[in-house]
């Protein structure tokens, strides 16, 4: 932890998993807007589809660091 | 044909075959529960049940912020960073349990009809139960893994466990990014008996 490179990296790592977090719940804060406003339901299910799949992919790609499916390495900094 | 130069060491191999298996368990329960989701569509369309939307908004937000603390303890474990990987997964562990007390022992209650009440009921409790279970799994792997933390197993090149129970978790959500907007927000909203 005393490596400034390292630490520098640590803090950037958590600052982009506040990002994200901030993201996911505007998203859901929307996706509540928009079903109080929208009538028409096909179009509903469309807008809550896409949306869900926006919501999925920040987690599959900042969360779950999907690139490493075929690493061999743990220590991923 | 080329032949690799610099061979896997055999905790290498085994970290790979870890991942890969616990990415294809993910993918297998992702097909279980997209049947759920299919059935939800199929038998409900463009109706659901009257839900309290108040209580949706916040246990999807519980289960959001559970999501980031347990990406920061991941996070902070991978650095070396003790301290911050047990205060971030004992809070991961607190949110999920309060994900559980807000499905299960509020939702479930407040909720004005019964599995039995038709299709929507049926759908409605299968849908939260199933989540909630998964939920439950997950909180049972968080405290295996705090446990293990205190106990000073994890470190920056060795946390493999961290690593699979986050995937966990972060699945368990996913999931749930699907389901509250079919459950809560999707069709028009009907009285059950």
């Amino acid at each position: 932890m005393n490596d400034p490179k390292r630490e520098a990296k640590r803090k950037e790592a958590l600052r982009q998993g506040e990002v994200i977090m901030l993201i996911l719940i505007t998203i859901n804060a929307v996706e509540l807007w928009l079903a109080l406003g929208i009538k028409y339901q096909t179009v509903m299910m469309a807008t809550m589809a896409f949306l869900a799949l926006v919501d999925v992919l920040f987690i599959l790609v900042y969360y779950m660091h999907l690139e490493r499916v075929f690493s061999n390495k743990e220590d991923h900094s | 044909m080329t032949i690799s130069s610099n061979p896997l060491t055999a905790a290498q191999q085994k970290l790979v075959n870890n991942r890969l298996g616990l990415w294809l368990f993910i993918l297998s329960d992702a097909f279980m529960f997209g049947g759920i989701l299919v059935a939800r569509i199929y038998l409900l369309g463009e109706t659901r049940p009257h839900l309290e939307q108040t209580t949706g908004f916040i246990i999807t937000a519980i289960l959001l912020v559970s999501s980031f603390f347990m990406n920061r303890a991941e996070t902070s474990i991978a650095f070396g960073d003790r301290r911050g990987f047990l205060i971030s997964t004992a809070l991961t562990l607190l949110l999920g349990l309060g994900f559980l007390i807000g499905v299960v022992g509020f939702e479930w209650r407040i909720t004005p009809f019964g599995p039995g009440d038709g299709a929507p009921g049926a759908i409605f409790y299968l849908m939260t139960g199933m989540h909630a279970f998964h939920v439950l799994t997950g909180v049972i792997f968080l405290a295996v893994i705090l446990r293990n933390g205190l106990m000073g197993h994890y470190s920056a090149d060795e946390h493999w466990a961290v690593e699979a129970c986050a995937n966990y978790w972060h699945f368990v959500d996913i999931v749930w990014q699907f389901f509250y907007p079919a459950l809560y927000l999707v069709g028009v909203a009907v009285a059950l008996p």
